[in-house]
């Protein structure tokens, strides 16, 4: 439909402004709701408001107009807290209650300005201070939009420091009913649209760093190791350890780390081994090139030995030149500006945006484990010499659980964020992928593996809805890092399986081509069944075989994540 | 006298802010003969305050571009500044002076 918008603005001031720059900054459609109509809005009152179909929205609010106990708490009169919260728990149940109708819904967290003192000494007093009831609310409100797998609650505080002493601006409140400054506005747009890049899959997944004057202070190759700047009673260096630790809290959400550097292998890994003040050890480094090679180069070969497209990437370097290069050989690569100095290090690296995610997964947490785990894997294999040797002396364990709320978020994660083995590419959010398991002809599996080198978590997923005599793949998703064990020959067995249990004759998957899933449409061309252009088909009256190697178990229904 | 040349400068730099809120076709080109006659009441009340906050970053003087008696000549049909960039500038080096006198 031309006329639907990709996002909806809720407010209860001005927001043009806001909307203007969110315009200018991406594709997005934004459509205003009527000026300070909230409540009515998210009632479902102002019908001709959600008429757009906005796919997301967000709602920003003073606290003073939303929770009109707060307004009176304002003009220091004798207001009880909890009289607030409970309006808290309206206005936040009106919000869970509209946020049905979006993909999801983005809250701004209620501010004040910087400039009132309110109660001075007492302010943090619970009994009586505004900032104490300001803090409380947003509390309150955090925690009843917690459980909801649509609704994220953004920091607008974090906006307002970022604009400074001037983030509200009087005049423009008075004279337009506008109480922002267009810095506040702007920093709230970055936030939106790196939620949305988010939701939508796009946050990246690997971070490459140059190592002489970017990881440590000196050049490994002329100084030595152990006369190289990180740590110690040095500015410099206690910056380097910090902008380590910020790289190691980005592995710690799921991030890879690499490295691509020119400098000598043994001498750099030697510098990563032994230096007492290392942060980052090899272990949680995915891969690495070490050489005098072109960067650009080492970039797209690290990408490719990962599995990992080039749009997954960022590459941080010291050396303004190196940037250049790579960012005119890889556009897709994020290259940033980087700081002179390195004491700015961390601030830069985490001002960087692009690796939000809607969920936090144990997988998250085990990722890098689990790419050095696959490093010592690809060893294996040059010891080996055919892939089927490799394969069997791997002893792959896959374990087959149905969807459930157990490993709904890994499942959704999955859906969203891979690129090259998909079959349909099928986006959704977590309450809309809970909508479409309900219906009994509608199931999905999610695959765990794990073999001698360790526990890889859950990597697939298959879903699948019958119609009539035909059972239909709708969702057939593969971690990269799993591509080629077999794994995917196993999905189609169930699929099969499940469709001839079920008495259907014809299981059907039909690959919607995007720009990266072309591994997926090579391995159906070979996987045995019968192809008619981009739809692949299998008769069920005959048996879809497994590798032998692989040993399958089947799990508990709702099995923990 | 005030220089000229640093209030044009503090006057684009607040038409650029100006800009960030305005798509393509409507961004107002940063020279001194561009129209200023299209903006609708919200993008003067921007334009205004932006004029205000950049004067106060880049020259260090205190105007008032928004009140009652300054809005009523930048909202007069005869003697509205807001018809070029030039006639902007030069109403704001008038202010300045006038502040400084």
């Amino acid at each position: 439909m031309s006329d639907r918008a990709d996002l909806l603005l809720i407010s209860d001031f001005t927001i043009d402004n806001f909307a203007a720059l969110l315009r200018k900054r991406s594709t997005l459609k934004v459509v205003a709701a009527p000026f300070d109509r909230v409540e009515s809005v998210l009632l479902g009152h102002e019908t001709q408001a959600w008429e757009c179909e906005p796919e997301w929205a967000m709602v920003w609010t003073r606290p003073e107009r939303a929770i009109p106990a707060f307004g009176r708490r304002c003009e220091l009169q004798n207001v009880d807290i909890d009289e607030m919260l409970v309006e808290v728990d309206t206005f936040a149940a009106r919000i869970l209650n509209a946020a049905e109708r979006v993909r999801a819904m983005f809250v701004a967290s209620w501010s004040a300005p910087p400039t009132r003192r309110g109660l001075g000494l007492l302010d943090l007093k619970p009994a009586a201070g505004i900032s104490a009831a300001l803090h409380a609310m947003n509390f309150r409100l955090a925690s009843a939009l917690a459980a909801s797998p649509r609704v994220y609650l953004l920091d607008a505080q974090r906006w307002i420091l970022l604009a400074g002493s001037s983030a509200f601006s009087p005049k423009l409140w008075y004279m337009s009913k506008i109480p922002f400054a267009l810095p506040v506005f702007q920093a709230a747009a970055d936030d939106v649209l790196a939620a949305i890049a988010a939701l939508r899959g796009a946050a990246r997944k690997l971070v490459i760093v140059d190592l002489d004057d970017t990881l440590w202070g000196g050049i490994v190759g002329d100084d030595g190791w152990e006369n190289l700047r990180l740590g110690g009673h040095d500015p410099i260096g206690e910056a380097l350890v910090d902008f380590q630790r910020g790289l190691k809290c980005l592995a710690r959400r799921g991030v890879l780390l690499g490295i691509v550097s020119k400098n000598d292998e043994q001498t750099a890994l030697e510098a990563i081994r032994r230096h007492p003040e290392m942060v980052l050890r090899e272990d949680d480094f995915v891969g690495w090139r070490i050489n005098w090679g072109d960067k650009a180069q080492n970039i797209a070969d690290l990408a490719a030995e990962l599995n990992l497209g080039l749009q997954s990437i960022v590459f941080i370097d010291d050396h303004p030149h190196e940037r250049a290069r790579v960012q005119q050989a890889l556009p897709e690569v994020l290259v940033p500006d980087w700081p002179k100095d390195k004491m700015l290090y961390r601030t830069a690296l985490d001002a960087l945006d692009c690796f939000d995610t809607p969920a936090l997964t144990g997988e998250d947490r085990q990722r890098s484990e689990m790419y050095v785990a696959e490093r010592r894997r690809r060893e294996l294999r040059r010891t080996l010499p055919s892939a089927e040797e490799w394969l069997a002396d791997l002893a792959i364990h896959v374990t087959i659980e149905p969807y459930g709320p157990g490993n709904a978020p890994r499942v959704t994660q999955l859906l969203n964020r891979t690129n090259q083995m998909n079959l349909r590419t099928r986006r959704m959010t977590a309450a809309e992928l809970a909508e479409w398991v309900k219906p009994p002809r509608q199931a999905m599996w999610a695959f765990r593996v794990r073999d001698r080198f360790g526990d890889s978590g859950l990597c697939g997923v298959l879903g699948m809805e019958t119609n009539g005599s035909r059972a239909k793949i709708s969702d057939f998703v593969l971690s990269c890092r799993m591509i080629g064990r077999s794994i995917e020959r196993l999905m189609l067995k169930l699929a099969v399986d499940t469709a001839r249990k079920m008495g259907v004759r014809r299981v059907e998957a039909e690959y919607l081509p995007t720009a990266k899933n072309r591994p997926c449409l090579e391995f159906m061309a070979q996987c045995g069944f019968e192809r008619s252009g981009n739809v692949f088909w299998w008769d069920t009256s005959a048996e879809y075989s497994a590798p032998s190697w692989l040993t399958v178990e089947l799990g508990e229904p709702y099995g923990g994540s | 006298m005030t220089d000229r040349n640093a209030v044009e400068k503090a006057v684009l730099r607040a038409i650029a802010t100006l800009n960030e809120t305005m798509s393509e076709g409507e961004q107002i080109p940063l020279e001194s003969a561009a129209p200023l006659t299209r903006l609708d009441s919200l993008a003067i009340t921007n334009l205004l305050v932006a004029v205000e906050q950049s004067v106060q970053d880049t020259l260090h003087a205190e105007i008032s571009m928004t009140d009652e008696q300054t809005l009523e000549v930048i909202l007069s049909e005869e003697r509205t500044p807001l018809r070029t960039v030039g006639t902007l500038v030069d109403y704001v080096s008038g202010l300045l002076d006038e502040a400084r006198s």
